[in-house]
């Protein structure tokens, strides 16, 4: 009983992962390569190879190719698979940058595909989402009207005219509209559900600042902008707050996610390594230590 | 969590990144559009010339950044990270379709993989060598010499695969919006014809993306895309950069040296309804030689072709935009159909996940610029025209959309109508509108944008047929970005063809700060200048917060067909070669301007005079 909790964690450990897909692309090698049998010297280019090669072409160009274009295909994959017996003979992949590179890739994508199939439970996730609270901090959120007074119109009448403006509204003897009683703008009349960022892209951080602070339900002012003065009205105001892992799952995933899959290229890296005696000759030895004699670095992730 | 006093503003900035808005708070659309800002050119460590310039960034970090996280700067500066001021509300990584993410995976300096020449080259940390192993992949792509180990399609596909699936994590309806595109990356004898491709949504995204390795003819891209659409995607296809293009982007025939046939005159405008007019490797809405009467017109200018060998293009007609849209009225008006019909956008080019348009905030094009002594000198022993063709990089530029609402179908759509301004990087917002009966007043009302669309069209629109005896007007309306320069002027640049087929345009000054009167010429006086060059400050005591105008046509000919767009020009600001200068305490090198003046440009509107076909 004890054990099964244990097990399951076994069973989702990507190293496990990876080795049965390793050992299943093995297996099916040998299946299909039974003993390299066959004339060393014959090219089969069969029916489903020709098949791929026609596949291939029809995804990029949506339409099959033409009998022409087929031979074209064809004639190159038999150039390439002359060329690539030629360089293996000759041993050209050993020091080839850009082959062995490949290679390296192509195991790092399996090794990020194993992170890919991990299906990480709520405990994992709600962990997570509490360890890295500032990335999922909810800023708050304001929507608010505001009414603009320019100063490049009305220089220093433009604060005379919207505290004018403020008594009126206040008094009860506002315009039905407030907003027209202003100056036209393209700053927008009015946002909803706001971010504190998103008023100072728009507006500049002292107005954002200053209708942080204002009364919610009823018109406030005069605040300065770089563009002029403004009277304010908060209509709502949400304050910022933790979600909760229910509401915001697909993004503590992501960031999971991408966390865990450094992680495990890492960790990978550091088991297959460990499977090498890795020795570093010359003076760079010093930088693994004198007691390994240049061991570098073993199983050391 | 309740937060109420002066630092939550800056509480906020510092600590949370505005990324994981939930969906409850998704803003109601608005019939009148908002405007959003963003860029869908950008580059990541996937893309095969970023690697080797010192950029380790992926397509994450590049939707981190531009939500206001901090990302790594370089591979040159461990540690240090770079950050955008103003976030950005849309964003699409857009690497190279060519090697997708080949380069990549080189960096680990512990493997047996650096002893071999190339890896020396690439991963060399000398910029210097790894910049001339970049100069050295694109004279091969010029030659058509590629490495076939290079193109494997399986793993252009996992990583073609894993830029869609990146997008969709980090796509936000309603606050912030991703899209999937690449970069078609063709670059025939270093002459670019490049184009970014970007599509609606990520449900019919194709498993595998055109590279200029299939094909470098743009009928096939647009044949290709076709193709998409037959099976449900909607994309299109942004093209940038003629300036480097030597004449070829523009140019009045096809891929094979013939005149422009009914069929590629629809393919082009149907795919290509937008072009980016400004970007880091400059701008490309017209230069000096082909606009001699508009004193604006060397701003920002990249005179280059696509190379690392600093080679000097030939010929500068069919390399700029508004040349390219008086040919297409040309060709209109002999009955053939308009190719040339483009909308404008503002972009980056960034191959560093970060667009860096903000001016004061600039970090290079290439992780190996984050220092600002490598991006003013260079590296020792950089060949001397390298280093200047960095310096004269501009900052990233900005794509401004009206739309509904942030979302991928919302600003897609506005792309597709055009209905798009392109920035030098400021946040500045501009509308225009066209019609037939704007007055002075219209300009003047709280509902300006309501009459705008009820009696008119917005930019990128046709104007209806002409009412008898009336000339068209037109209505705008700027305003600056609240964290740069105040604004100068607002300019309605028309072009137009006469009855013997002459093209013209002219620059209008239409609407402008202070009490500044034309000559008897016509010349409005400079705006002044406020830039303090030593210390690389400004002081916004001179332009307007906001402007606007109704403007009328005064030499308008029914007959004939015309375009108008609006360009918005700031006062003058410190270049960020300026600013680096300041913080290195050296003079300002390589004759670079010392300021310039930032500016937006509204997609044109149209006049076509209904010809009897």
């Amino acid at each position: 009983m004890t054990n099964r909790p244990a097990l399951a964690a076994w069973l989702r450990e990507p190293l496990l992962h990876f080795l049965l897909i390793g050992a299943a692309l093995f297996a099916l090698y040998h299946y299909l390569n039974p003993g390299n049998a066959g004339a060393p010297r014959e090219i089969v280019v069969s029916e489903s190879q020709v098949e791929a090669l026609a596949e291939n072409f029809a995804k990029t160009w949506m339409r099959p190719p033409t009998a022409q274009e087929l031979k074209g295909l064809i004639d190159d994959y038999v150039a390439e698979e002359v060329y690539y017996r030629e360089a293996i003979a000759m041993g050209l992949d050993r020091d080839d940058i850009v082959i062995r590179r490949r290679l390296r890739q192509k195991m790092e994508f399996i090794s990020e595909d194993v992170t890919a199939a991990a299906q990480p439970t709520d405990a994992v996730l709600q962990a997570y989402l509490e360890q890295h609270a500032e990335k999922f901090l909810q800023p708050p959120r304001l929507t608010f009207q505001q009414v603009f007074f320019s100063t490049d119109r009305r220089g220093d009448g433009a604060m005379r005219d919207a505290e004018k403006l403020l008594a009126q509204l206040d008094a009860g003897r506002g315009p039905p509209n407030p907003i027209e009683a202003g100056d036209p703008t393209l700053l927008p009349p009015a946002m909803e559900s706001a971010t504190p960022q998103e008023i100072v892209n728009s507006f500049g951080s002292d107005f954002a600042d200053a209708v942080e602070r204002a009364p919610v339900g009823q018109w406030s002012g005069p605040v300065r902008s770089g563009f002029g003065v403004h009277l304010v009205r908060v209509d709502r105001r949400d304050a910022g707050a933790m979600p909760t892992l229910t509401e915001i799952r697909p993004i503590v995933q992501r960031e999971w996610e991408s966390d865990q899959r450094r992680e495990v290229t890492a960790e990978l890296l550091a088991k297959l390594r460990s499977k090498y005696d890795v020795r570093v000759e010359g003076p760079a030895a010093g930088l693994y230590g004198s007691a390994a004699a240049g061991r570098a670095g073993g199983g050391v992730p | 969590m309740k937060i109420g006093n002066k630092s939550l503003v800056a509480l906020v900035a510092a600590t949370s990144f505005g990324a994981y808005a939930l969906a409850a708070d998704r803003p109601a659309p608005n019939p009148l559009n908002n405007a959003y800002f963003g860029a869908v050119h950008i580059h990541t460590g996937y893309s095969f010339d970023a690697y080797t310039n010192g950029t380790l960034t992926t397509p994450s970090d590049a939707y981190k950044w531009a939500q206001g996280e901090p990302i790594p700067a370089s591979r040159l500066a461990p540690g240090q990270t770079i950050r955008i001021v103003t976030p950005l509300d849309f964003y699409a990584v857009a690497d190279h379709a060519e090697f997708m993410g080949v380069f990549q995976k080189m960096r680990d300096p512990s493997s047996p993989l650096s002893r071999t020449e190339i890896a020396k080259r690439v991963t060399s940390s000398d910029p210097k060598v790894a910049m001339e192993a970049f100069a050295q992949i694109l004279r091969d792509l010029s030659a058509h010499k590629v490495d076939p180990a290079m193109t494997d399609p399986e793993v252009s596909r996992t990583v073609w695969a894993e830029i869609v699936k990146t997008a969709d994590a980090y796509y936000r309806p309603g606050h912030f919006t991703t899209f999937p595109a690449f970069e078609w990356t063709s670059n025939p004898n270093k002459r670019n014809l490049h184009r970014v491709v970007v599509f609606r949504d990520s449900v019919h995204v194709p498993d595998l993306v055109l590279s200029a390795l299939d094909t470098e003819k743009p009928e096939d891209l647009w044949n290709w895309m076709q193709a998409q659409r037959d099976r449900s995607a909607t994309l299109l296809a942004i093209p940038h950069n003629a300036n480097a293009s030597d004449g070829l982007m523009f140019s009045l025939s096809d891929s094979y040296g013939k005149p422009f046939t009914p069929a590629y005159v629809a393919e082009r405008a149907k795919n290509e309804p937008l072009y980016e007019i400004s970007q880091i490797k400059g701008t490309s809405e017209t230069m000096p030689e082909l606009s001699p009467n508009d004193e604006f017109a060397g701003f920002e200018l990249w005179d280059y072709t696509l190379s690392a060998d600093s080679e000097r293009p030939k010929n500068h007609v069919g390399s700029y935009v508004r040349r390219a849209l008086l040919d297409g009225l040309s060709l209109e008006a002999q009955g053939r159909g308009n190719p040339f019909k483009y909308g404008f956008i503002g972009d980056s080019d960034t191959h560093n996940a970060a667009a860096t348009n903000e001016e004061f905030n600039y970090t290079g094009k290439f992780g190996a610029e984050f220092d600002a002594s490598h991006r003013l000198n260079g590296f020792p022993g950089q060949p001397a025209g390298q280093v200047q063709q960095v310096r004269e990089f501009s900052s990233g530029g900005l794509a401004g959309v009206w739309a509904p609402e942030n979302t991928r179908e919302a600003i897609y759509d506005a792309m597709l109508r055009k209905e798009t301004f392109g920035t030098s990087g400021p946040h500045i917002r501009v509308r225009f509108f066209g019609g037939w009966g704007f007055k002075p007043a219209d300009v003047r009302s709280p509902k300006f944008v309501k009459a705008g669309y009820a009696r008119g069209v917005p930019m990128g629109g046709d104007l209806p047929a002409a009412g008898k005896g009336k000339a068209p007007t037109f209505m705008v309306w700027a305003v600056k970005d609240p964290l740069s320069g105040n604004l100068d002027r607002v300019q309605v640049i028309k072009g137009w063809v006469d009855a013997k087929g002459a093209q013209h345009e002219k620059v209008h000054d239409v609407a402008w700060s202070g009490n500044r009167k034309p000559d008897a010429t016509g010349k409005l006086p400079p705006v002044g200048d406020t830039v303090d060059v030593k210390k690389a400050t400004y002081a916004n005591t001179i332009g307007a917060a906001e402007l606007s105008a109704v403007w009328k046509d005064p030499d308008f000919d029914p007959a004939l067909d015309a375009f108008y767009y609006a360009r918005v020009i700031e006062i003058p600001t410190p270049r960020w070669s300026t600013r680096d200068a300041a913080k290195l305490g050296i003079d300002i090198p390589g004759g670079l301007p010392a300021t310039i003046q930032e500016r937006a440009w509204s997609s044109p509107i149209w006049y076509t005079v209904r010809k009897p076909r």
